[in-house]
């Protein structure tokens, strides 16, 4: 892919790992997490609303179960997001590495000095799916304590 | 940006030479006098003058409000009647919030962005002067409002039923309503100007990993506008069909319901609070480093923040309306995202902090505001998260809790930060620096006079104060806590005077800044200040995070700011990739013109003749529009300022 490389430049490519992780497999690590967060929500919101519109009791056992699945699932995409990402993190440790002041481990040198971008949206990738990992935990945790719709 | 030429090879890399900046200043110069001054669609330009428009509407803001607080200063006052209260409520959170907050983050990343990324110029030249003159005019729209004595009047957030023709027949809803979707025009395409600058004219090298922060905050904010503005605009004009046709969106009967205002308001109003705050975290997050001589800590974390800050803010929107009788199922979800906000938010604060522990901080006016910056925004966000609950939030709503939570977020997250950045760039703006000594009188007279002012609002409100009264009886025991409050915001008020006298003063008589007076390690300290109209003679390339910071982070020569591309035959800057920042064509660039001016003319004729329903003004006016509109859009008409034959990269 000729277009690929730099026309001519001078400098060195600022992402030296960028053949050997897919960018659909980054860009899933960075953003399956969100995106699964965002359409769980929005069923989760939709259903309970629902379920709720009639009642000030309970909703049914099939309404709760079906919450739950809803987050679990949402919970496997966002782990296997994270897993993904750390995944990639993992096989680009060289990347940077001729630039990389001799005193930083990998680790720090691609948080503070940034040099590589594949490691870049890997590690944006571990903390993305994390947070969001969270966020989903935090609606299950809500599902199963909060049982009433209590208007 | 006209059209692009595909680059098939990059032009050597050249030294700057006085005949090359000639030439540049010969095909950047906007034209002197009142002309330039209508037509110029100069980035830096255009960012000033929203920083100065942004800045009055904050002074007018501000003194709205301490009228407010004269009027509150004791109980059973007499200064304000409640109808001249609650307009002067309403007309206080629409300056800070809508003509404040964002266009002064638009104005800086306006003038900054180009500078930070080693481009001639935003990618839609004259799209930006439009987003400014639509601004403008909207702006003035709603003060007209205000000056003709029929203001709106029913609190920022505007609620059906209390905006319903029945409640409020006057004309001041409506004011505000086609405003706001005028308003909402300026943003949109502000907006899109900033995404696509982003993904095009970063220099060569800068992948999305040397960004400097304050870009992805300008970013996940302008990407959050584009999605959320059509709900506000749809939310007003709807709430405009309902009051002058009959229609019952929001009316109870035929199916409307006035809850539906306030998901179709919060859906964008939450995510657009972010808006107005990222930004401003990314003025601290590029700030810190410099005046603690060290890269920031944690880069990619803070960075990532943001962006899943934004994300999450999508999903909070109901956390406004935990009193409005939505189901308990429901409301739970929407309290839990709310609470992992807090998550993204403390990265950040951590990284800010350890920045500070591992570096060497000077400081400086600018250090002393973003560091005050940190404790508010840790106050704000701790009686933020109290109000994520709803149960607490139930306590809470609606009473001077949320007045002092929503002040420590916005003037904490807001306007400390850009006071610090005023005292980071005001140098690069105009050459000169701002004064010191004076800067930490400026800082301590607002940061003492914010607190003394805005805490005792959290025990007022948790003593049962509610929000938007325009007096109270003595025996309900806040009249002591109200007089300090009324003392602490006239000090926070001589404060931001300060900072005006500062301002003028040093325009005059500061030191000659020269292009680099903070040692600083990002690309707009590579040119001169002020910059000239090109920016940069030639436009570097880029190999680290810090290209102005190298040789003492052990990588010297990864970038190249000396030498680099001429691009002198037309009004051109490069274009290059979206991930990399590889360069893939040459991106030829508008000059000078009268049509951003003429369309935000147009435009607003046509919300005059829709606000006092004459029609033939409204339609002569959008007829004035599309005729701009058709100039604006012609084929490859080339710019007008050319004088040397056009590229020929082919
Ligand atoms: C001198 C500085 C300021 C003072 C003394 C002040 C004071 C006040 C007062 C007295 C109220 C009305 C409280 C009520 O009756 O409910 C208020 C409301 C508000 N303020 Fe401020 N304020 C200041 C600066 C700001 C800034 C800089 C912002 C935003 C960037 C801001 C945003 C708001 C908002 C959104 C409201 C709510 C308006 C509403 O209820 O509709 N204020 N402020
Ligand atoms: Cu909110």
């Amino acid at each position: 892919m000729a277009q690929d490389e730099t026309i001519g430049s001078h400098a060195e490519h600022p992402a030296p790992a960028r053949h050997e992780v897919d960018i659909g497999l980054l860009a899933f690590g960075l953003m399956g997490a969100p995106v699964i967060w965002g359409v769980h929500f929005l069923a989760n919101v939709t259903i309970a609303s629902r379920a709720c519109a009639s009642t000030e009791m309970s909703p049914s056992a099939s309404t709760h179960a079906a919450l739950l699945v809803i987050d679990a699932v949402a919970a496997l995409v966002a782990l296997a997001a994270l897993y993904v990402s750390m995944q990639a993190w993992g096989s680009t440790r060289h990347e940077g590495a001729d630039t990389r002041a001799s005193s930083t481990t990998p680790e720090h040198h691609a948080a503070e000095v940034g040099e590589g971008r594949t490691r870049f949206i890997a590690l944006g990738g571990i903390m993305m799916s994390t947070v969001f990992f969270i966020a989903i935990l935090f609606d299950t945790f809500a599902a199963i304590v909060v049982t009433s719709c209590g208007k | 940006m006209q059209s692009q030429d595909r680059l098939t090879a990059l032009p050597p890399l050249v030294a700057p030479s006085p005949e090359l900046a000639a030439r540049l200043q010969a095909l950047w110069e906007t034209a002197p006098g009142l002309r330039g001054f209508f037509m110029s669609v100069d980035h830096k330009e255009i960012g000033i003058r929203y920083i100065v428009t942004a800045f009055a509407f904050l002074i007018l803001g501000g003194c709205e409000a301490l009228l407010m607080r004269l009027q509150l200063a004791g109980p059973n006052m007499r200064l304000l009647t409640p109808e001249q209260y609650d307009e002067l409520f309403t007309m206080h959170g629409i300056s800070m919030i809508f003509l404040y907050a964002m266009p002064v983050l638009s104005g800086f990343s306006n003038y900054l962005w180009p500078l930070l990324f080693g481009a001639r110029d935003m990618a839609f030249p004259r799209v930006n002067a439009l987003s400014y003159w639509t601004f403008l005019f909207a702006g003035l729209f709603i003060y007209a409002a205000f000056i003709m004595g029929v203001a709106p009047n029913a609190g920022w957030f505007n609620y059906v039923p209390y905006t319903g023709k029945a409640a409020n027949p006057g004309i001041n809803i409506d004011f505000y309503a086609l405003g706001m979707i005028f308003l909402g025009i300026s943003t949109t395409v502000g907006s899109i100007n900033f995404v696509v600058t982003l993904m095009r004219t970063r220099a060569p090298g800068m992948s999305i990993n040397r960004m400097p922060v304050m870009v992805w905050g300008t970013l996940t904010a302008s990407l959050a506008n584009i999605l959320v503005v059509p709900s506000v605009s749809l939310a007003f004009l709807m709430l405009w069909l309902d009051r002058n046709f009959g229609t019952h969106f929001f009316t109870v009967g035929d199916g409307g319901q006035p809850v539906l205002w306030q998901h179709l308001f919060w859906m964008f109003g939450h995510p657009w609070v972010y808006a107005i705050v990222l930004p401003a975290m990314g003025f601290v997050s590029d700030g810190l480093p410099i005046f603690c001589r060290r890269p920031l800590v944690g880069y990619t974390l803070v960075a990532l923040s943001t962006v899943a800050t934004m994300a999450l803010g999508f999903g909070v929107w109901v956390h406004h309306m935990f009193a409005t009788g939505i189901s308990d199922v429901a409301l739970s979800f929407f309290s839990g995202a709310s609470l992992v906000i807090t998550v993204p938010s403390a990265i950040a604060v951590f990284c800010w902090i350890a920045t500070i522990w591992a570096g060497r901080p000077i400081a400086t006016a600018a250090f002393h505001f973003y560091a005050g910056m940190i404790a508010l925004f840790v106050i704000g966000g701790v009686s933020g998260f109290m109000t994520a609950s709803v149960p607490v939030d139930w306590q809470l709503t609606d009473t001077y809790f949320v007045v002092a939570h929503i002040h420590y977020v916005l003037i904490g997250i807001n306007v400390f930060p850009v006071i610090g950045a005023f005292y980071t760039w005001f140098p690069k703006m105009s050459g000169r620096m701002l004064d010191e000594r004076l800067g930490k009188w400026n800082f301590w007279l607002m940061f003492i006079g914010f607190n003394l002012g805005f805490f005792p609002m959290h025990i007022s409100g948790l003593l049962g104060m509610p929000r938007r009264i325009y007096t109270y009886s003595p025996d309900m025991g806040w009249s002591t806590l109200n007089l300090i409050t009324t003392l602490g915001s006239f000090l926070f008020a001589i404060g931001v005077l300060l900072f005006i006298v500062n301002v003028v003063v040093s325009l005059r008589r500061g030191a000659v800044a020269g292009p680099n007076p903070w040692d600083a390690g990002t690309l707009e300290w590579a040119t001169s200040s002020p910059p000239p109209p090109y920016n940069f003679t030639v436009i570097p390339e880029v190999g680290s995070r810090h290209p102005l910071w190298e040789d003492r982070l052990g990588d010297a020569g990864a970038s190249s700011v000396a030498r680099g591309f001429a691009f002198d035959e037309g009004r051109e800057t490069l274009g290059t990739s979206m991930l990399d920042s590889e360069p893939d064509s040459v991106l030829r660039m508008p000059g000078d013109s009268w049509l951003p001016f003429l369309l935000g003319l147009a435009t607003t004729f046509v919300f005059i003749g829709m606000l006092i329903h004459v029609w033939w003004l409204a339609g002569m006016a959008l007829i004035a529009c599309a005729v701009v509109l058709i100039f604006w859009l012609q084929p490859d008409s080339l710019p007008p300022l050319i004088p040397i034959e056009e590229a020929s990269h082919v």
